[in-house]
């Protein structure tokens, strides 16, 4: 027996060292070992007797050490080898195996694969988007080091809101004063709709142009098709158009060299370069050069100021500059040449714009961080969600398998092959859920590029798909495996002999674990849906003031006046406000419109323009310059907008002192503190003659801010029309008409104050689709595994129904046994769920300052609905096994 | 006759195989061959011998009793085979052979 004498006869015996005996048992072939080690403490014994044991030590590590040779360390061959577990016969036989299984099992495998098909889909158009959110501008060159010049105002500092333009003299002057600067380019976004594009006698309102100088292509990223830029900067009159805008305004892309007029001027279209990618914050189809804009000396000179912020700047700071320190040296700047300290300058990351939200007004496109956050969360939810399924069914399933493992174990296959084996099947599995998620994903992708208003393509030429798709793909591995990682962690050959099940956990309790996971996903997401739906109609719901449905705004067109003196502009104005006189008065005699008012803005739903300063009233510190809402408009504007006034009176058009006198909102009144009495109190030129209720001037995302209303601002930058009841169109035509008449050739805008609306509260909108297709989806997963979960306990009690039966239970008896479980899990996910889904609507309503309270009956509602589909999916299973003929169960053939 | 090349030392080895009668093993050899020969041999040398010998079919090896001073590991012993003792044997014929051509008294070489 090698063990009956282990220990050594007198305790206190000397050993050899044991770091040399550790040693030894690692490097010494298994099976001579015993033998090797015996003579090796033997002849330590018998040297402690002859030198002592101090030497004794030292020639054991000695003898040890000679040792290391070839032949003691050569592992003896095993004497039945087994094939590597990677062998290819055996991958092969793994994958018939797999496939095998897969096409016995056509439920469980249709509810597998098809639940992980339809959320690797929904999770790689998720991370498609998210991808391209957090690739933004990333392929400039040197794009790490692009900042741009961003400035605080100190009015903003309380509303923590930047503006991203700067001074037109900064750019020249860091060039100049600052030595860690190696590039400088600004550019100026023109006024919304202000630039009209004629090609041959069409005419084309651009949204936004943008005026970029000399530097710009050397900073930015431009693939040239036609032209070069370097013609477009050498002439002040040139366009550079994306592609797809050339198609818009001439139907073909090759047109450098033609000319499109703008105003009285005549531009040659120099360049013509590809669309800007999806990934680009610099969403400008038309560019023009800055000197076309500054294009004589009173214009360079007005810009050329100090003063005020005006255009874009930004800058390429050599590769050992620090950004912070050179927005110190801006504020430096600043400090030099302007006289007022009243901005503070900041440096933003170019691919950091994108997630910056806080900027007062942007011409670039802008998400919010955690929105990215939000829906990597939720494409990762729906893809636990689907994985649950497959580990919950393959669990399920192992008691049937336990046979086939018992045999390769008997056979002689080792945990690696069994692990093999079952990674391949996943492998498999998922293998095939994502060939066909990405046919589904094309196949989703139009109204996915719809939905974002972006052009997504799932082009796998391209590198950045394949890391997606890999990256889906392992994290789905990774996810799965947890059936393996189970199933190898207990499995006990003893136990497969003796039918005792797999797995040292109770695998019920896995499996109901894994459907609470899975529904709790479920109910977060209902309620979700329940809280996003009653906000977005909360919102709409507040703008009462008005009747929306018929309704118009039609903007004044610009005629573009060739103006060039003072004298002239004044001319010119009084004449157009005669003409919209006359026109407001040929409107109002039409009989579908019942009222018509002019007003100095560009909407009555959508108009958050702030403005400070220019208003001042008695007793009023010269110091406070309140932020505050300019709201004009004719003095009928109460006609349409029936605003609730809480103290004084509206104006009035039969006194004449009203043209100079203004009527404010509770919040005015309160922010700017006016002391009592407030009505009759001297406000500029005029008095407060009333106090209307807030009302909704934007969305109510922001918070309602003081509005002065007056009825002497120059009216002249649109028309809101009120129409007879279901008289819209004609109402519509009708201004049409007159308009066209009034201002011939001019582009004209309108819309009806519906499709204002819809555009106000289109991101809520989508939002809620978003999280009604979500949870939509998470429901429809997660009732394919309780059906298959079902349907694999009511086969396995298949004999126990047919007994209830013959002894009288009911269907309903029967149905209530079998549901029961799966109710019961269905319960605690709903507890579990409730905390985490108020935390995460709470979190998502601190968006809206005016928002909905998350009620106690939102979650019943939630769990009341998660636990009636439960039951819907669960009693369709079984009630059918309720309804059998307990002979055809009970009959054993 | 061909026969498997035997080194000096492994033939000494086998001798000392050959000589324990079966109750030959590592440590056992070492101190003999020690004592007998006057060489200082270490066990990994030995070893290593015995190694080669089983290699070359000369020795067979099977375990033994373990012993307390082992902590209880058995010996690995050896015996010479059929094989090794004949070409021990060999050996030694061709070595009388070759002493007995020697003269009585042969010129030896005398350092000057």
């Amino acid at each position: 027996m090698p063990n009956a004498m282990s220990t050594n006869p007198k305790p206190s015996a000397p050993r050899p060292p044991h770091l040399a005996d550790r040693l030894l048992e690692w490097f010494v072939a298994p099976h001579l070992l015993e033998t090797l080690q015996g003579d090796l403490h033997e002849e330590f014994a018998y040297q402690v007797e002859r030198v002592g044991e101090r030497r004794a030590r030292w020639r054991y590590w000695r003898d040890v050490l000679g040792f290391v040779r070839p032949y003691v360390i050569t592992r003896k061959p095993n004497e039945y080898p087994s094939p590597f577990f990677l062998n290819p016969t055996m991958i092969r036989n793994y994958f018939k195996i797999a496939w095998r299984n897969s096409v016995n099992q056509k439920l469980h495998s249709t509810l597998s694969i098809g639940s992980l098909s339809v959320a690797i889909t929904a999770a790689l158009l998720i991370m498609m988007w998210v991808q391209n959110e957090l690739r933004f501008d990333s392929y400039h060159p040197a794009a790490d080091r692009i900042f741009l010049v961003t400035n605080q105002h100190q009015s903003g500092i309380a509303q923590n809101v930047i503006g991203e333009n700067s001074p037109y003299p900064l750019a020249a002057s860091m060039v100049q004063k600052l030595p860690q600067v190696e590039l400088v380019t600004h550019m100026q976004r023109s006024f919304k709709n202000d630039v009209t594009l004629k090609v041959n006698d069409n005419y084309f309102v651009e949204e936004y142009t943008a005026y970029v100088d000399q530097n710009w292509f050397k900073m930015f990223h431009y693939d040239v098709l036609q032209g070069s830029w370097q013609s477009f900067l050498a002439h002040p009159y040139s366009l550079l158009l994306t592609q797809s805008k050339a198609k818009q305004l001439f139907g073909k892309v090759d047109v450098a060299g033609n000319h499109v007029r703008i105003d009285s001027t005549d531009y040659v279209v120099r360049a013509v370069v590809k669309d800007n990618p999806v990934n680009s914050s610099l969403q400008f189809n038309v560019l023009i050069p800055l000197s076309a804009r500054l294009n004589t000396a009173r214009r360079l000179q007005e810009a050329n100021t100090w003063l005020y912020a005006t255009h874009k700047t930004f800058v390429r700071l050599r590769p050992s500059a620090d950004p912070t320190r050179t927005a110190q040296a801006v504020a430096a700047l600043y400090k030099a040449n302007r006289d007022e300290d009243d901005l503070t300058p900041a440096l933003l990351p170019l691919q950091a714009l994108h997630f910056q939200t806080n900027f007062d007004i942007t011409a670039f496109e802008h998400t919010e961080a955690r929105n990215v956050n939000i829906f990597t969360l939720l494409a990762l939810a729906l893809l636990v969600s689907a994985c649950v399924n497959y580990v919950n069914l393959s669990i399920a399933r192992t008691g049937i398998r336990s046979k086939e493992i018992g045999i390769r174990k008997i056979v002689g296959a080792n945990r690696g092959q069994l692990f093999s084996q079952i990674m391949t099947e996943s492998v498999l599995i998922s293998l095939i859920a994502i060939v066909l998620s990405v046919l589904l994903a094309n196949v989703c992708l139009p109204a996915f590029n719809t939905f974002t208003d972006k052009q997504f393509t799932l082009d796998l030429t391209e590198w950045h798909i394949w890391k997606l798709l890999l990256g889906t793909w392992v994290v789905t591995l990774l996810l799965i495996s947890v059936y393996p990682a189970l199933l190898l962690s207990s499995i006990n050959p003893l136990n497969l002999f003796r039918g005792a099940g797999l797995f040292q956990v109770k695998n019920t309790s896995i499996r109901k674990g894994l459907i609470t996971v899975q529904f709790s996903i479920t109910v977060v997401m209902v309620i979700g849906v329940i809280v996003v739906y009653r906000q977005v109609v909360f919102m709409q719901q507040q703008h009462n003031a008005y009747n929306r449905s018929q309704l118009l705004t039609i903007q004044v067109p610009d005629e573009h006046p060739t103006i060039s003196s003072f004298a002239d502009r004044l001319a010119y104005d009084s004449l157009l406000e005669s003409r919209l006189i006359a026109l407001k008065q040929h409107l109002v005699a039409q009989a579908p419109i019942r009222h018509v008012v002019r007003m100095n803005e560009e909407s009555v739903v959508n108009h958050g323009y702030t403005t400070s300063g220019g208003i001042d009233w008695d007793g009023r510190d010269p110091a406070f310059q309140p932020a505050y809402v300019d709201y004009g408009a004719d003095m009928d504007l109460n006609e349409i907008t029936k605003f609730k006034l809480i103290r004084g009176r509206w104006f009035d058009k039969t006194i004449t002192s009203d043209k100079d006198n203004i009527v404010l909102n509770e919040t005015a009144v309160r922010q700017f503190g006016l002391s009592e009495p407030v009505i009759g109190k001297r406000f500029n030129n005029g008095i407060v003659i009333g106090v209307v209720k807030d009302f909704y001037y934007q969305k109510v995302h922001e918070r309602i801010g003081p509005v002065v209303i007056r009825a002497n601002s120059p009216n002249r930058t649109s028309f809101l029309i009120e129409s007879q009841p279901g008289q819209a169109i004609t109402a519509l035509n009708l201004t049409l008409t007159s308009f066209k008449t009034m201002f011939p050739k001019l582009p004209l805008f309108y819309s009806f104050m519906d499709e204002e609306f819809d555009k106000l509260y289109r991101k809520d909108q989508k939002s809620l689709q978003f999280m009604l297709l979500f949870s939509g989806l998470s429901i429809l997963i997660s009732c394919m595994g309780l059906l298959g979960m079902a349907a694999l306990s009511t086969e396995q009690r298949q004999k126990e129904i047919g007994i209830r039966k013959v002894l009288g239970a009911s269907v309903a008896s029967v149905v209530a046994l079998l549901s029961k479980d799966f109710l019961k899990l269905v319960l605690i996910a709903i507890v579990i769920a409730s905390p985490i889904a108020w935390y995460a609507m709470n979190r998502w309503l601190q968006a809206f300052a005016y928002k909905v309270t998350i009620d106690w009956w939102i979650f019943a509602l939630g769990g009341l609905l998660a636990l009636l589909v439960a039951l819907l999916t669960v009693s369709l299973q079984s009630a059918k096994a309720a309804l059998t003929n307990p002979v055809k169960s009970l009959r054993s053939e | 006759m061909k026969r498997t090349y035997l080194g000096e030392f492994e033939e000494i080895v086998l001798l000392l195989v050959a000589g324990m009668d079966g109750e030959a093993y590592g440590v056992g050899i070492t101190h003999k061959l020690n004592e007998e020969t006057d060489r200082s041999v270490r066990l990994n040398q030995v070893h290593a011998a015995l190694h080669r010998l089983q290699e070359k079919g000369m020795v067979a090896s099977r375990m033994g009793d373990p012993t307390p001073e082992r902590g209880g590991r058995r010996k690995l012993l050896f015996t010479v085979t059929a094989y090794g003792y004949r070409t021990l044997q060999d050996i030694k014929a061709m070595r009388a052979q070759l002493w007995n051509e020697v003269p009585p008294t042969p010129k030896l070489a005398i350092n000057l």
